[in-house]
């Protein structure tokens, strides 16, 4: 069988009950990114919205 | 009490006394030894060195005290019916050896000794558990080596026996009485384990594990996989520099713990990186002696519990080590529950299913021992057996900083692997020990620094720089440039550079008029074509996008995809083809278009196009219901061609086939790369991208050189297709799914002059990002290789660092190649295209999903998925989507997808449900709306989905699903039984009616494969692919079969026309022991269409005629057919097994009035005298070769009832036989082994063929020069590596047919 | 310098983190955290300061301040 129950990776919603913290970035170019709070912020890119929770980060997203 | 008494004859009392059980602790280790007895896994030893001087003689008298005062050494373990026990010998000789080594290389010498030693298993019923060795390696300088077996002592026994000896022979060496014994008795370890064992405690512990492990994750490995328990371990040691050991005290205190709980956590780390995972469960020896009388006994007690911990990047040291903290402190009130009995109530026992990931094993005991002041050094040398990775760490407070030993199972863990794991280790520590226990674990990388420059630099040094181009450009300076050259053909038509992009540009004019422009999208929805081909240039050409949209898609799901992606306008050939969308629509094969068309001018459009704009938008199936398109710029795919052709190298000469849907992104290069080489595109049939036949015949028409396969296809493609055909390829590409090995091994072999390049990469990044070619000697996964230009690929560990090569994390890619994101999506987009930390500043990568790793050669490795997105026969799809479909139908409460193989290379995908709906109305409601490859092939409806312990969805617990056929009226005919029993046995499903649909039954397209090429094999039919789709039943096949050369109305006369047609001389083959001659078909198959075969069967098999009395007899009859085919010689002749005796003596019978036998060849027949002196036959033998008919072994069938019931529950054709059929069969049998031993050969004139199964058989005695005394001429023999039931099958049928075909005569009629 | 019950009190709570306060004296210490480890560090520091003569097997026998304090012949 292929399919198995994962964890949730650096850019998928926490597991149950936890509360990790995201944040969206930017670059010059206007791309957009989510991403993890407790990862350095790569270089050309700054924090644009966050840290928050991850669905207030895609919902952000979605509406910008 | 004196220390030397010995006790020569005991008391019965005594006797009895001195016998005890083993503890639970004990009897694991004998149950671990009883495994493999050879095994001196178990064995423990350590060395002490003691640099001064000793005397031997003391120290032999301190240790012959010791072990009288130490009762666990002094056992005798003996198996009994009620379970091992430990005879407790009242006195024993000391096994000491002395030896003086002084002298070069003294100590080396004493090291072998002692791995010679400790590489010896000992039988524990017979011999002592223990061995000591003392060498004299120097004037004053000392090697103890003790070897004691784990069932009798652990490490903190031996620091009592150590400390023990040390305090004796100090004692001795001054002359004085050494201070009274203080060990307990082994008595007392056993009453204590009893009275545990059955206390309340010990339930309570049970209950505890349980509980903790209950949804535990898998163990992790290191080495990725799980070994068998192994008779030797690998050492790596080192040491953690004072200055470090020292900071990590420091940091421990600080964190309100001691070092081993730092070094814990750090492995616990390293094992969560390294694994991929959070939840990781480490092993932790436990001495298990605290607050205990075992204080003072020295003997086996200690115990290892499992650890559970969760890392996560965003945890930090600090958090972890508190949770190490409490986390050991849980497992200590719990700790004397033995870990071979939570494995056993875990249902873990049995190897390869472990708990528990490395061993993180913290020794400080208490080790200052001094022989009369002089000091001793203890170097461990073995700690018991090695599963997988046992970290061994040891502060023996001397100054040296803390030791660390790496010991990994030599499977696992080869020489560097181990070596690369503890320096990686150690440079974690000295990060961990110099960092602010504050910041994110995420902040840690566990690769070296060296490591890390090979994979994002070394790896990814692709940067290249190329002129900016556009998909149109290109292909309008070759039309330029080679206005004649062939650009496309399609069937008999050829269209020339100047007509394609005259046509191209025409259209493209008129998609500008409907708004056509850069930025914007054009639809195009056609069936495989030149107008295809000419819809994409014009598209491009006009500088818009286009978007494929599969004819065969349902409308439903077209729809969506227009509304979502709103182009300007369709193009389409004719009306219906797109469901209504609003938009204006070109239809190519109506009269109107073709007028408005021919107004324009055939000259290349302007447009404002850059690289930069969009080329391509193609649709991905969507986790949560929606398919999503991702948005392709001309940058990215003017890249991936550029690289291809300076890697590929396509010369105008080539021709590139056009078989892939162009909603799959691998067409893109199909359609475009030849096009602006100057090479020919050659567009196949629509269809025929799915049948083998079809496809080689293309091929060999147009005289392919290029094509691609999806791994799964090209299996199909070699195992069913004539792949001598297409001798003018010269290169194929694979892509879209795991290339297996042995496909690559097949390929080689049936296209040795064709390379195969295998290539990888998302739709998300210009079709490929990766690509190897197959080297046919290599083993081992094959990897999708190395990155295309201006490309990098990462693989991350969940904190997004780098993985080492050899360690297995996440697939990133990034550069010139990236798709500008979802169309319409850009929350979707942000999350799956995100920052770079690791390129130019502003890049981003694109995160897929694929686990892969890198090798040190510098290419990736893919090794499966994250999530839930899987590919089918090379199709992407979500099982989120067909799930979300599935739960939007009426009726359905819950559902899920998945893909199984529950049989090995079958792949299908099942559909389970729960609530009201009834599974095959929602498939039925799936094939409306979903494509094709993503329609299950079955739904299965449950009361409820199988949940884990911890509520969730337990995938791996949902049932297989069951197939079965309607059942619903009997075959008629044997042609229908035949077709019938032959699904059956190809699906493996029950109770299969003469109208169910292949499909319907879980047929898949490999399966379907494999029953044209069974149909053809035992049938002699010849079927497509295709017919199958077209007439998916037995019954349907039935009549399309029917005109077909073979087995016409009955097949069981005695004459059978397995060809009836062709130009040659007609072979007779003669059957074999059951008198059927349907085995012979494949042969004829291979023959080829222009050879004539005719097989000879018994007379009977259909009426009751009686059974000629004799073989001469019978081959008489046989004559008498022959002469109705072909009156006149020269014959050839062929039997297997009797049917060559009978074929030998026909050929005399037709010597003898005056014909010529051309060709006279035996499979495997020996003359009858080599079968006289065997015992007669009975039914049993019949029933057996009844069963190898069929291709079976006998196994418990004990008369031809049974023999029957076999068949037709294997799905056998020949159960589709009557019963009165068979049964004749099973008379026919044992009648041809009783003529055979009455049979008395006449001679033949001329040269025998023989082919021998050549493998070993009981009847050793068979041998072809046995015919000599019968035949005046030679007996060419050809050996096949075969038993004699197998010689017609697949493998070997062919190698027999070239060695006929030499020897068949060329037409003569 | 002798040793005195405080003071073995003291640094014991040390070696579990706690605070004295919450450390019985006449409770298992296994229960707070005890182990081998810590035993080792102990009995070492208090060989070196204050000359101890047990060993390992004699403290991990009785892991209790109180048990110690009397095995110690610890000044109140």
């Amino acid at each position: 069988m292929t399919a198995t129950a994962t964890e949730p990776g650096p850019f998928d919603p926490p597991a149950d009950g936890r509360d990790d913290a995201f944040l969206v970035l930017v670059n010059s170019a206007g791309d957009h990114s989510l991403w993890p709070d407790w990862r350095a912020v790569p270089q050309g890119w700054r924090r644009s919205f966050g840290p928050d929770t991850h669905g207030a980060c895609l919902r952000h997203l979605s509406a910008g | 009490m004196t220390a030397t008494a010995t006790h020569r004859h005991a008391s019965p009392d005594t006797e009895h006394a001195l016998r005890l059980p083993l503890t639970a602790a004990q009897s694991g280790m004998w149950y671990a030894q009883a495994l493999d007895p050879a095994s001196p896994a178990l064995n423990t030893a350590e060395c002490l060195r003691i640099d001064g001087p000793l005397d031997a003689d003391l120290f032999a008298e301190a240790l012959r005290r010791v072990t009288e005062e130490a009762e666990a050494l002094r056992v005798r373990i003996e198996d009994t019916p009620q379970g091992p026990r430990q005879h407790l010998l009242p006195a024993v000789e000391l096994p000491l050896s002395v030896h003086d080594l002084r002298g070069d290389g003294a100590e080396r010498r004493a090291e072998a000794w002692m791995r010679e030693d400790l590489a010896r298993a000992r039988d524990l019923s017979r011999e002592l558990p223990f061995t000591h060795a003392l060498f004299r390696v120097a004037d004053e300088r000392w090697l103890w080596y003790q070897c004691i077996h784990h069932l009798v002592m652990d490490g903190y026994g031996y620091s009592l026996l150590v400390r023990r000896t040390a305090e004796v022979y100090s004692a001795l060496a001054e002359g004085a009485d050494p201070a009274p014994r203080t060990f307990g008795r082994l008595a007392e370890l056993v009453a204590q384990d009893a009275a545990y064992r059955s206390s309340e405690e010990f339930a309570a512990d049970r209950e505890h594990w349980a509980t903790a492990l209950a949804d535990r994750p898998e163990a992790p490995r290191l080495a990725g996989r799980d070994a068998l328990a192994s008779r030797t371990f690998g050492r790596r040691t080192a040491y953690l520099p004072p200055a470090t050991t020292e900071r990590l005290r420091t940091l421990a205190e600080e964190l309100r713990a001691t070092w081993p709980d730092v070094l814990v956590a750090a492995q616990a780390l390293y094992t969560a990186r390294v694994t991929g995972r959070s939840d990781v469960v480490l092993g932790l020896p436990l001495m298990g002696r605290m607050g205990s009388a075992a204080l003072r006994i020295p003997g086996m007690v200690m115990n290892v519990l499992p650890l559970r911990l969760t890392v996560r990047p965003s945890d930090t040291l600090a958090s972890l080590v508190r949770q190490v903290v409490l986390g050991i402190r849980d497992v200590r009130r719990h700790q004397r529950y033995r870990y071979e009995d939570i494995r056993r109530d875990l249902g873990l026992l049995g190897e390869g299913r472990a708990l528990v990931g490395p061993l993180v094993n913290v020794m400080p005991f208490d080790y200052g021992a001094a022989f009369a002041g002089v000091p001793a050094r203890a170097m461990n040398l073995s700690t018991g057996p090695v599963d997988d990775l046992t970290v061994n760490i040891y502060d023996r407070a001397d100054g040296r900083g803390l030791r660390i030993d790496h010991d990994g199972n030599p499977a696992l863990y080869p020489h560097e692997a181990l070596a690369a794991h503890q320096s990686r280790f150690l440079r974690l520590l000295e990060q961990l020990a110099g960092a602010d226990p504050e910041q994110p674990l995420g902040a840690y990388a566990v690769a070296s620094p060296a490591e890390r420059e090979f994979v994002l630099d070394e790896c990814n040094r692709t940067a290249r720089e190329l002129p900016c181009t556009t998909l149109a450009g290109p292909f309008e300076s070759r039309a330029r440039e080679t206005p004649g050259a062939t650009a496309l053909r399609e069937g008999d038509t050829a269209l020339s550079y100047e007509e394609l992009n005259a046509r191209a540009n025409r259209l493209a004019r008129l998609l500008q008029d409907e708004g056509a422009k850069p930025g914007a999208l054009v639809a195009v929805s056609l069936p495989r074509s030149t107008d295809l081909v000419v819809s994409l240039l014009a598209v491009a050409k006009s500088g818009a996008a286009y978007l494929p949209l599969d004819p065969e898609y349902p409308p439903e799901r077209l729809a969506y995809m227009l509304d979502d992606a709103a182009p300007v306008c369709a193009v389409a050939d004719r009306a219906g083809r797109l469901p209504a969308h609003g938009r204006p629509q070109l239809l190519l094969d109506e009269p109107g278009t073709r007028e408005r068309l021919a107004a324009y001018p055939a000259v290349n459009p302007p447009r404002a196009l850059t690289p930069a704009h969009p080329a391509y938008v193609l649709y991905t199936s969507g986790s949560t219901g929606r398919p999503k398109g991702v948005v392709v710029s001309h940058g990215a795919i003017d890249n991936r061609l550029r690289w291809m052709q300076d890697t590929y190298r396509l010369r105008p000469d080539d021709r590139v086939l056009q078989k892939t849907p162009s909603s799959f992104d691998v067409s893109v290069w199909e359609f475009f790369w030849p096009l602006r080489e100057g090479a020919t595109l050659v567009v196949a049939e629509p269809g025929s991208h799915r049948d083998p036949a079809r496809l080689a015949a293309t091929v060999a028409e147009h005289a392919v050189t290029t094509c691609h396969f999806v791994p799964s296809m090209l299996q199909v493609f070699l195992a069913e297709a004539d792949a001598s055909r297409c001798a003018s390829l010269r290169r194929v590409f694979c892509s879209g799914e795991a290339l297996p090995r042995e496909t690559a091994h097949t390929f080689a072999r049936a296209l040795p002059e064709v390379a195969l390049h295998n290539l990888y990469g998302p739709t998300e990044a210009a079709v490929d990002v990766t690509h190897h070619t197959c080297v046919p000697e290599e083993t081992g996964p094959v990897p999708i290789g190395a990155p295309v230009w201006n490309t990098r690929l990462y693989v991350l560990d969940p904190a997004l660092q780098p993985c080492p090569p050899g360690v297995t994390g996440e697939l990133y890619l990034a550069g010139a190649q990236l798709a500008d994101g979802y169309l319409h999506r850009p929350e979707l987009t942000a999350t799956r295209f995100v920052a770079d930390p690791f390129g130019p500043p502003g890049a981003r990568m694109y995160r897929t999903g694929d686990l892969a790793r890198w090798t040190v050669r510098g290419e990736v490795e893919y090794l499966g998925r994250t999530d839930n997105q899987v590919k089918l026969r090379g199709q992407r799809l979500e099982l989120g989507e067909v799930e979300a479909a599935l739960a939007a139908l009426d009726g359905v409460d819950g559902a899920c997808a998945l893909v199984r193989e529950d049989r090995p290379g079958e792949q299908l995908l099942v559909g389970y449900t729960t609530g009201t709906a009834e599974p095959a109305a929602s498939r039925a409601a799936l094939a409306r709306r979903l494509p094709e490859h993503m329609v299950p092939s079955t739904v299965v409806a449950l009361d409820a989905f199988p949940l884990t312990p911890n509520g969730k969805l337990d995938r791996g617990a949902l049932p297989a699903p069951v197939f079965s056929g309607s059942g619903r009226r009997a075959p008629e005919g044997p042609r229908e039984e035949a077709l019938t029993a032959l699904f059956a046995e190809v699906l493996e499903v029950e109770n299969v009616g003469p109208d169910d649909a292949f499909f319907d039954l879980g047929g898949t397209s490999l399966l379907a494969a494999r029953l044209v090429g069974r149909v053809r094999e035992r049938l002699g039919a010849e079927l497509t692919i295709g017919s199958l789709f077209e007439a998916p039943t037995p019954a349907g096949l039935a009549v399309r079969t029917a005109d077909d050369s073979a087995a016409s109305g009955d097949a069981l006369g005695v004459l059978l026309p397995l060809r009836a047609s062709g130009s040659r001389t007609p072979l007779f083959a003669i059957h074999p022991a059951g008198g059927i001659s349907w085995c012979y078909a494949g042969l004829a198959s291979r023959l080829g269409p222009d050879q004539p075969v005719y097989g000879l069967q018994a007379p009977g098999l259909l009426d009751t005629s009686p059974l000629p009395s004799s073989l001469d007899e019978q081959a008489a009859a046989y004559v008498e057919h022959l002469k109705s085919v072909q009156p006149h010689g020269p014959y050839q002749l062929l039997g297997w097994s009797v049917g060559g005796v009978l074929a030998h003596t026909v050929a005399t019978l037709l010597q003898e009035e005056g014909e010529e036998v051309g060709l006279l060849a035996l499979l495997d027949a020996f003359p009858a005298e080599q079968w006289r002196e065997r015992p007669a036959p009975e039914e049993g033998d019949a029933l057996t070769a009844v069963l190898r008919m069929a291709g079976f072994e006998r196994t418990s069938e004990r008369d031809h009832a049974d023999v029957l019931a076999t068949l037709r529950r294997a799905g056998s054709p020949l159960a589709g036989l009557s019963d009165h059929t068979l049964a004749r069969i099973v008379d026919i049998v044992p009648h041809h082994a009783r003529r055979m031993r009455e049979h008395q050969h006449r001679r033949y004139t001329g040269d025998l063929v023989f082919f021998t199964a050549a493998a070993p058989r009981p009847e050793d005695w068979l041998t072809p020069l046995a015919w000599q005394p019968h035949v005046d001429g030679t007996v060419e023999n050809h050996e096949l590596p075969c038993t004699h039931p197998q010689l017609l099958r697949d493998e070997h049928v062919g190698a027999i047919a070239d060695v006929l075909a030499a020897h068949l005569e060329v037409p003569q009629r | 310098m002798t040793l005195t019950t405080e003071r073995i009190h003291h640094d014991v709570a040390a070696a579990l983190g706690e605070d004295p306060a919450e450390i019985p004296v006449d409770e298992s210490l296994v229960d707070y955290g005890l182990d081998s480890v810590r035993i080792m560090t102990l009995l070492e520091r208090w060989r070196r300061e204050h000359g101890v003569q047990a060993d390992f097997a004699d403290l991990a026998e009785a892991p209790a301040v109180e048990a110690w304090a009397r095995l110690l012949g610890a000044a109140s």
